[in-house]
């Protein structure tokens, strides 16, 4: 009984895995670079630097700028540069004609600045969620199904993976099946706790999305239903005008007030509403530093700086949400989790290409006994191959397209993404063509090397078109640019000795069999 | 290509359709009975029934592809899923503001 | 500071779960094989010493961050503990046993308790200094 459990759990296993594993590297990959959404966000605007200032610090600033304002502005709301999700200090604002106008400005000289228009690391960071070219509501599904293969591969591995504990630090690096099956469970095994809250707080960030039908049973059907839910549970609140004069404390003396309340939190945002008006609020919020803090804020009477209500932590399953949300989102990371933030998410896409490649791998010597194998097997190993290297090359394209592309052109951010698209599909295109005709093995290595220059061109391309290049980023101590640069070279390097590893995998087996022709996927030997 | 429907394919389809409808079926009603049920503020009852059919379902999941008699399986569910419908019905029908 | 420090001592208990399981321990040559107590030892000394990282991490960082620094944590040098020893048995458990077995000259559950007396002593000196 307990072997056919295990044995109908692994089948499950293995299916649920492969057949959303490319929609789920895509997840991973797009995921894990967006936790460094806003750093590289400043690196695709090379020319303007970022700047940190405290409210004190930038306070003088914000006033000349509404001084000069002239016209009373009713409802604005001012960002520090307090952390690496603020470079610099923004003010929005609706102006005269009621059009919302967001403004940049240097926190110390008032200058306002113009950074280039890019996607950003933003683009990269929603496209984790959102995808690309399709509507969003149909990338939520398609991504909540993902999310669910994925959950289920989860428990099957861990229920199939017998003596899990036993075999807990066990990697076999010379059988060859063996390595990879080993080099699967082991980056698996050692982020389960890791990725089980991953792909479930995932669930929760789409939860009213995918499964809304409780939410309309208990509030109403359709939007009316949603909104009025989500009106009470999220505490959206907002107040009208009422119409009726009365002059508000003034800023200092409402940031007085708010830095009492907060006790000696730094102020990371402000905002104002109906400045002027009897009902006009005060809100300050500060810097997200652990699991329950990510919509604290605080809310003042404008006119008298009365404390109206600390909107500080949750309860219940607001409170289980959240923190499980800041888990997934990680908002509160400080620079050094944040790495390892990354580097887990690494591992996890590395558990997710090594189960792509598993499937074929131990297909494979099967697939060459029977003339280079089925069409279904040489498709999927041409679709593994392509995104496996297609969506980095992308990515790393994103990041030359960004210094390349010129700062006039309009649309630029688009296009930023489109060549990243245009690059996997020809990835695509070129991988699939060559599995079907049986080349698959050359299409490995070549597209292998391929990316690896993709990666070198970066550093190259940055260090030509800004003057942020590894030499002068290590002496001015710029470490945005000196990580993004290292990270690229280390990558490249990765490929370049993949590249050769799988060259010399792929040769060695033909001049075994004493023919010496091109890597050609019939004649290679099964191991 | 041959797509050909053997006994394994169709076992495997089968299992799926349980795992997909009888698994979407018995885990949204199980939680709405639940969130009905549920002695607390509705936005939080809505709340935790709604993140609770994100584990019943892997469950459900799990168990179709399990279970040894697929027939014994869909009747099981199937009338678990007319017990919690009933259910549903009545609590909402009578027990408004429960 | 503290994480690095934890590091450390994550880093000695993975290594005694390690070396308290018959399946790798055989692996490294001058390990005393089956010795019921020497695993026993080393399997309690690598829990006593995987809890106090943890407790560390949580009371430097509260409980929710501290639990996300852990499982961080736990994933690399897992990961790190388990390659290197797959690559060479010795060295890797040469990083542990090499201290106790020059101070006591053979491999025993003294080597254990060492551990244990040595990470006390630093983790109380560290308090009260800081």
């Amino acid at each position: 009984m307990k072997s056919a459990f295990r044995q109908s759990m692994a089948w499950l296993h293995t299916w649920v895995g492969l057949l959303l594993s490319w929609v789920l590297f895509f997840i991973f990959l797009t995921g894990t670079v967006g936790y460094f959404d806003d750093e590289l966000d400043d690196w695709m605007t090379p020319e303007t630097p970022s700047f940190t200032a405290s409210v004190d610090e930038s306070m003088p600033i914000v006033e000349q700028f509404f001084a000069t304002k002239g016209a009373e502005l009713k409802d604005y709301s001012v960002s520090f540069p307090v952390d690496r999700t603020q470079p610099f200090l923004t003010i929005s604002y609706r102006d005269a004609y009621n059009k919302r106008q967001r403004v940049k400005l240097n926190p110390y000289t008032g200058e306002e600045l113009t950074p280039r228009a890019t996607a950003g690391g933003q683009t990269l960071y929603r496209m984790h969620y959102r995808l690309r070219y399709i509507p969003t509501k149909i990338a939520y599904y398609i991504v909540g199904v993902a999310t669910m293969f994925m959950f289920l591969a989860l428990i099957t591995g861990v229920v199939i993976h017998k003596k899990i504990f036993k075999e807990f630090f066990t990697f076999r690096r010379s059988k060859k099946p063996t390595a990879w099956l080993d080099g699967h469970n082991l980056m698996s095994v050692m982020s389960l706790p890791f990725h089980f809250m991953i792909t479930f707080t995932g669930f929760l960030l789409l939860l009213y999305t995918l499964m809304p039908l409780i939410m309309n049973v208990h509030y109403g059907e359709g939007k009316e239903g949603r909104d009025a839910f989500f009106k009470e549970y999220f505490s959206r609140t907002s107040v009208k005008a009422a119409g009726i004069n009365e002059p508000s404390l003034g800023l200092e003396k409402l940031l007085e007030r708010a830095d009492k309340e907060m006790a000696g939190k730094p102020i990371a945002w402000i905002s104002m509403s109906n400045l002027g008006d009897q009902n006009a609020i005060f809100e300050a919020g500060s810097i997200h530093n652990n699991l329950s803090d990510s919509r604290d804020k605080w809310v003042f009477d404008a006119n008298n700086g009365e404390l109206i209500k600390a909107q500080i932590g949750h309860e219940s399953s607001k409170s289980f949400y959240y923190v499980l949300r800041s888990l997934h989102e990680g908002l509160f990371a400080s620079t050094s989790l944040r790495w390892l933030y990354f580097l887990t998410g690494i591992l996890g896409t590395g558990m997710i290409a090594s189960g792509m490649v598993l499937w074929t791998v131990k297909r494979r010597a099967k697939a060459i006994k029977n003339d280079g194998g089925s069409f279904g097997y040489r498709f999927t190993e041409g679709l593994n191959l392509a995104c496996l290297l297609g969506l980095p090359a992308g990515i790393a394209m994103y990041l030359t397209a960004n210094r390349v592309l010129p700062v006039e052109l309009s649309e630029r951010a688009l296009w930023e993404v489109n060549s990243l698209f245009i690059t996997f599909s020809v990835f695509i295109l070129v991988a699939v063509a060559k599995a079907i005709g049986k080349k698959a093995d050359s299409a490995w290595v070549s597209l292998s090397f391929l990316t690896g220059f993709l990666y070198a061109l970066v550093p190259l391309v940055n260090a030509v078109t800004t003057e942020h290049n590894l030499i002068f980023s290590l002496l001015k101590q710029n470490w945005l640019f000196v990580g993004v640069d290292a990270v690229c070279i280390i990558v490249a390097m990765a490929c370049f000795i993949l590249g050769n590893y799988l060259n010399k995998l792929f040769n060695v087996r033909i001049e075994e069999k004493g023919i010496s022709t091109s890597a050609d996927f019939k004649r290679g030997h099964a191991s | 290509m041959r797509l050909v429907l053997d006994t394994h394919k169709v076992e495997v389809i089968n299992r799926t359709l349980l795992a997909v409808i009888g698994g979407s079926a018995f885990s949204i009603l199980l939680c709405l009975c639940v969130s009905l049920l549920l002695p607390i503020e509705k936005m939080h009852a809505v709340a935790w029934s709604t993140m609770l059919v994100f584990i019943v379902f892997p469950v459900v999941v799990m168990w179709s592809f399990n279970v040894s008699n697929l027939k014994k399986a869909v009747s099981f569910l199937s009338i678990l899923v007319v017990f919690f419908a009933v259910a549903n019905w009545l609590l909402l029908t009578t027990g408004e503001g429960l | 500071m503290i994480v690095i420090f934890s590091i450390l001592i994550m880093f000695h208990a993975l290594l005694f779960l390690l070396l308290s399981m018959p399946k790798y321990n055989k692996q490294v040559p001058d390990f005393p094989k089956k010795d019921k107590k020497l695993e026993s030892s080393f399997r309690l000394v690598g829990y006593i010493l995987l809890f106090t990282c943890i407790a560390l991490l949580i009371i430097d960082n509260g409980v929710g961050v501290g639990i996300a620094w852990v499982c961080a944590l736990l994933t690399f040098l897992g990961s790190f503990v388990s390659l290197m020893f797959a690559f060479n048995q010795t060295h890797i458990a040469a990083s542990l046993i090499w201290l106790p077995k020059n101070i006591f000259g053979v491999i025993s559950s003294s080597a254990a308790y060492f551990y244990l007396v040595g990470y006390t002593l630093l983790i109380t000196i560290f308090t009260v200094y800081f």
